[in-house]
């Protein structure tokens, strides 16, 4: 009997925990809350809403930074809650339904997988309640879309290798894990601008990193050894240029152009001193801003555009000390 | 005649028995050596062993563990809070190496403790308790870094993952210290044989005066500071502290002791199949990238490997009864 | 006995695994309605045989007929329902399923084809076969986990029958109930052995072979050394057949010098369990420890050993009071405890003879650097093993591979080497063959001569009264008698046994 009592308490503890470890709750900056309170009087205008992001990485920090933003700015108008769904598209619908059960007045997403949010959509048109897409397009009845297209995203990197190889040359591209969006969205990108720009631009491996530095790092150990003649590395993040890059160094390689996406301070730094060559700004910040901005104006009424666009900008080493200002870093 | 034949089969029983995995690892550097020109290349293979080290670090302690019947699930979690503490204090240039290492060895000591109390005292099956253990890890290295990676590491932190000793690059060194004191541990202390002992047969091992708690308890800390080291070591080679380092980490380490001989029966597991076990998958890895075959493709045949592996364990078993 | 009608005949029956010759050239007949012993040592090849005739091994020679036809033994089933069954000596009933379910699994009858099953007259079936077999006090519905050993058994047989077996074989059916179980397992064998069913009866136990058997047949070492009419042949003739030596003393018990009191338990009790028990065992004294399966004996071991928690009690040793919470603390007052369960609690039969010797002593085996010295470990596995007769390769060998005896020895080996004072050996003979019984018991005899505490249970009435310098018999946990060597005869021990009479009430 003791320990069947000992086992709940600690599981309940547990479950506190992984909870906490998962959702952080951002009111803004602290005194949000103190003018505005928490009651759930709607006529007063004040929301909550919840947020369900497919991982959180190191650019996702930059959309929940949108997020606190907006509600920061509110005075406690908007309260919003940021969950991890950890690229597993069942927690997240269990995540959506949970804001739906909790009273929430709209649903933020970046979807783990473009074609898995339809019973997200759904579960929320039969509440009532906005339904928001944020930084993936996805195949469903959304509110509204805001985004940046990750094709586009592929295609810059893949404009600004061809320019600088004269058109000719091989490259080897690391990708994020296929089962997400972004990934095959960002390789097709790249290709794409190969095949009609660039003919004799030639991919020469394309592997799976899982968008991890570490991982990055084995495979680009593994191109090197396998003795692949290589000119450009295109990644489909900044921590697998990162990986690259590092391995470069390592082996004093110095003709090898990195390209990234994100613009993380890390990858910023990395352009001023040379070891990446290019990488992509995604306005993390303001996909997260706006994706909170359209939650509050489809709930007070006001007509907002199905999709609006956070366009991407190529950003070259000239241009870091910019961005860096812009991401914190 | 049907003696001689018999005797020849149990000879070769014999010989996988005691060779098991080098002899699948063997044959996979054969068929890559020939397959490609680069594989054995000294370069190449002081790569693979140095990208096996991380996983290997941890399947040490995930072997241990599985002597005992138990598994844990935690350890990819405990690198990722070790790491990222050890990479705050790394920032500045002038903490030193031995503070780093204290802080690496407490986080496994405290995740160790909670499941290893969870599974000796709490009576709470192993599977459950140390999953509890690494979601909430990953969630507590989440929360400490807010997401975003530590950067600005200090160059002897970084010397940690990314120098080399001669040739030997400092992951391999890491590696052949943790093994090395894994292999002691379990041989040459009472502590050791007792995990062994745990393993075989629990009722058993308390009538004896086995303090089976506190060997439970033993394994998972065991387990964890491992991983803990194995986090610092990683953390020092991506120079950057990272909320998602090891994500996964324990499921290679596991599938790598599995590979090696590790019985998930409990009582059966050595050092060396660890090693052997995370390198035929390293070297699986490796030999795909060199032959540029496609990601889907390599999952499919880690998948396979790892069933194989285990497969021919199982029949070794057999024959030999 | 009608020996013109054969119904299974083995003829040049050989096996052979890789390195080892398992069974060479072996013959076995069995006639209609009879019941044949098969006897040998642990090791002599009668579970091969048996596993070979029932499908779990294929053979590598000779040939089996049964019921005028070849058997075909390329599986279980098939031999099942040819009509050979074979009860195990571990049953592996399911035990989360009820009795008619366990009877009826793998055929079950369907209410609607494929979809229903028919739960009520797999129960009617189970009821109308124990009415036929005369089990009483089974329900069909209880689940199998619930019951005991014996009645577990009579499932089995019930089982057999059902598949309207012609022949049964039972492995140490004995070895784990009381006598009147016993009996009444007899009671249905006679039973059906009247409808013609055969049994083929493997066991260790010299009484009950001349009660039930017809025919006794002997393998030693892999061959077949002969089949006689039970009333033909006597026990020393039985026994010198199967070691191929004459083993003139069974019981061996020594005289002894009897010494101070070594150890006094008083009014011990666990809740439930055991009520106020109170003896004492001195040197140079064998204690036994007599009473039916689940009087408590085990129980008042594992609790003075520190496996179970007292209530109440206390326990000195040489005058002095001492506590023992765990087994650990025991071992440390010089304790040994082998325990009834050889595979459950004793052996490590995934690990090594020397991991299996040296669990408890490993911290003899440390040297000045805390380091355990695997010279002196490899030095004193091998004097072990040699002192305690344990058969085996080396000392690296999977103690799973060994026979019974053998692991029994070398458990003794792991006990003994610390020296301990007090020993408790539960059940120490069981399931092990003549030859190292007698080894056994001539070991327990000297380590009594050397002035040690030796508390010996034992289901076996001729070992507690051979080799017992005093018996105390348990009933439903209590202490019901403590008898001097000279007044314990089977008729007594058995009534204080059975509770009939009570010392101390």
């Amino acid at each position: 009997m003791k320990k069947r009592l000992f086992a709940l308490v600690m599981a309940m503890s547990l479950l506190g925990a992984t909870m906490a470890g998962c959702g952080s709750t951002g009111e803004g900056s602290g005194d949000a809350n103190a003018s505005g309170g928490d009651s759930a009087a709607a006529d007063t205008g004040s929301y909550k809403i919840g947020c369900s992001f497919d991982y959180l990485s190191d650019f996702m920090a930059n959309v929940t930074d949108g997020v606190n933003g907006y509600a920061a700015e509110s005075n406690g108008k908007v309260s919003v809650t940021v969950q991890d769904a950890e690229y597993d598209v069942a927690k997240q619908l269990q995540q959506v339904e949970n804001f739906i059960a909790g009273g929430y007045d709209a649903v933020v997403i970046k979807p783990v997988d473009a074609e898995g949010c339809a019973p997200m959509a759904s579960a929320c048109r039969t509440a009532g309640i906005p339904f928001i897409i944020v930084n993936t397009q996805a195949n469903c009845d959304y509110d509204t879309y805001i985004g940046s297209d990750h094709v586009l995203s592929g295609k810059l990197q893949a404009e600004y290798v061809g320019e600088a190889l004269g058109g000719k040359g091989k490259v080897a591209i690391l990708t994020g894990e296929l089962m997400v969006q972004a990934a095959i969205d960002r390789l097709q990108g790249n290709k794409s601008v190969f095949e009609e720009k660039y003919p004799d631009i030639e991919v020469v491996s394309e592997l799976d990193a899982g968008w991890m530095r570490d991982e990055a790092m084995t495979k680009t150990e593994n191109w090197l050894n396998s003795g692949l003649d290589i000119n450009a590395i295109i990644a489909s993040n900044d921590e697998m240029a990162l990986g690259a890059a590092k391995v470069l160094k390592e082996n004093g390689i110095t003709d090898i152009l990195v390209c990234g996406i994100d613009a993380t301070a890390e990858a910023l730094n990395a352009l001023k001193s040379g070891e990446m060559a290019m990488t992509v700004f995604q306005n993390g910040y303001e996909q997260g801003y706006q994706g909170v901005k359209a939650a509050v104006d489809i709930i007070e009424g006001k007509s907002v555009e199905k999709y609006i666009d956070v366009p991407y900008e190529t950003v070259l080493p000239d241009q870091a000390d910019k961005y860096l200002e812009l991401v914190g870093g | 005649m049907e003696k001689t034949k018999g005797s020849w089969k149990s000879k070769l029983a014999q010989i996988y028995g005691k060779a098991g995995v080098l002899v699948i690892l063997l044959i996979m550097c054969i068929i890559l050596s020939i397959a490609t020109d680069t594989f054995l290349s000294p370069r190449n293979l002081i790569n693979v062993v140095r990208q096996i080290a991380f996983w290997a670090m941890i399947g040490l302690g995930a072997m241990c563990v599985i002597i005992t019947t138990g598994i844990d699930l935690s350890p990819g979690s405990v690198a990722g809070v070790a790491g990222l503490l050890v990479a705050g204090a790394a920032q500045n240039p002038d903490t030193p190496l031995v503070v780093m290492f204290l802080i690496a060895i407490c986080v496994g000591v405290i995740f160790g403790a909670i499941n290893g109390s969870l599974v000796a005292f709490g009576g709470i099956p192993p599977f459950i308790a140390t999953l509890g253990t690494q979601i909430t890890g990953r969630g507590i290295a989440l929360l400490i870094s807010n997401g975003r990676p530590v950067n600005g590491l200090s160059d002897k932190f970084v010397f940690l993952g990314a120098g080399s000793l001669g040739p030997v690059p400092m992951p391999i060194i890491f590696l052949a210290i943790l093994s090395l004191i894994t292999w002691y541990m379990l041989k040459y202390t009472k502590t050791g044989r007792h995990i062994f002992a745990l393993g075989g047969n629990e009722q058993a091992a308390i009538v004896s005066g086995v303090k089976t708690k506190f060997v439970k308890l033993f394994v998972y800390i065991f387990a964890s500071v491992l991983a803990a080291i194995s986090g610092l070591v990683l953390t020092a080679r991506v120079a950057s502290g990272q909320p998602s380092l090891g994500d996964g980490y324990e499921l290679q380490a596991i599938a790598g002791a599995v590979i090696g001989g590790t019985s998930l029966s409990g009582g059966a597991g050595t050092v060396y199949g660890v090693i052997c076990g995370t390198l035929v998958i390293g070297v699986l890895n490796n030999g795909m990238d060199l032959l540029n075959v496609n990601g889907y493709w390599q999952k499919v045949a880690q998948g396979v490997i790892i069933i194989v592996a285990v497969l021919l364990d199982v029949l070794r078993k057999k024959t030999s009864k | 006995m009608d020996k013109s009608k054969v119904l299974l005949r083995m003829e040049h029956i050989s096996k052979v695994f890789p390195g080892v010759v398992a069974l060479d050239d072996v013959e076995l007949t069995i006639h209609p309605g009879t019941t044949l012993a098969l006897m040998g040592e642990n090791g002599a090849g009668k579970s091969t045989l048996m596993k070979i005739l029932v499908g779990l091994y294929q053979r590598t020679s000779g040939s089996i007929v049964f019921d005028g036809k070849e058997l075909d033994t390329s599986s279980i089933t098939k031999v099942i329902q040819q009509g050979i069954s074979m009860i195990y000596q571990e049953l592996n009933p399911i035990s989360n399923m009820t009795v008619a379910e366990n009877i009826y699994i793998g055929r079950e009858p369907y209410r609607i084809k494929g979809i229903m099953l028919d739960r009520k007259k797999i129960v009617q079936d189970t009821k109308a076969l124990f009415g036929q077999l005369g089990i009483e006090g089974i329900d069909p519905r209880a689940e199998v986990g619930t019951l005991s050993v014996a009645k577990m058994q009579m499932i089995e047989i019930a089982k057999a029958v059902s598949y309207h077996s012609k022949l049964i074989i039972m492995d140490e059916p004995t070895s784990a109930i009381t006598e009147k179980e016993c009996q009444q397992l007899f009671r249905i064998v006679r039973q059906l052995k009247a409808e013609g069913v055969a049994f083929i009866f493997i066991t260790h136990k010299m009484d009950e072979v001349f009660q039930i058997s017809d025919e006794i047949a002997i393998l030693r070492d892999g061959r077949y050394i002969g089949t006689w009419d039970a009333d033909n042949l006597t026990q020393d003739e039985l026994v010198k057949n199967m070691v191929g030596r004459e083993i003139t003393d069974m019981f061996p018990k020594e005289p002894a010098e009897i010494g101070d009191v070594k150890l006094r338990v008083s009014n011990l009790s666990v809740k439930g369990l055991l009520h106020d028990i109170n003896f004492e065992v001195r040197r140079g004294e064998i204690l036994g420890f007599a009473g039916l399966m689940g009087a408590g004996r085990t129980e008042v071991m594992e609790t003075l050993f520190g496996i179970r928690k007292a209530d109440t009690g206390e326990i000195q040793i040489d005058g002095k009071t001492v506590k023992i919470h765990t087994p650990e603390q025991a071992i440390s007052h010089k304790i040994a405890f082998l325990t009834e369960d050889r595979r459950g609690n004793g052996c490590f039969l995934n690990l090594s003879v020397q991991d299996n010797i040296m669990v408890v002593n490993w911290d003899m085996m440390k040297n000045t650097m805390k380091q355990i010295d695997y010279g002196k470990v490899k030095q004193t596995c091998d004097e072990q093993i040699e002192k305690f007769n344990v058969k085996t390769p080396g000392a690296q060998q999977i103690i799973g591979n060994l026979s019974g005896g053998n692991q029994q020895k070398a458990l003794i080996a792991r006990w003994l080497y610390s020296d301990p004072e007090i020993i408790i050996v539960d059940e120490p003979t069981r399931g092990i063959d003549v030859g190292s019984k007698s080894e056994i018991h001539r070991m327990l005899s000297r380590l009594a001569g050397q002035g040690r505490a030796i508390i010996m249970i034992s289901s076996e009435m001729p070992e507690v009264l051979g080799m017992s310098d005093r018996v105390v018999v348990m009933h439903e946990g209590t202490i019901t008698g403590i008898l001097n060597r000279e007044d314990a005869t089977q008729d007594v021990v058995m009534r204080y046994a059975a509770g009939l009479e009570n010392q101390f009430r």
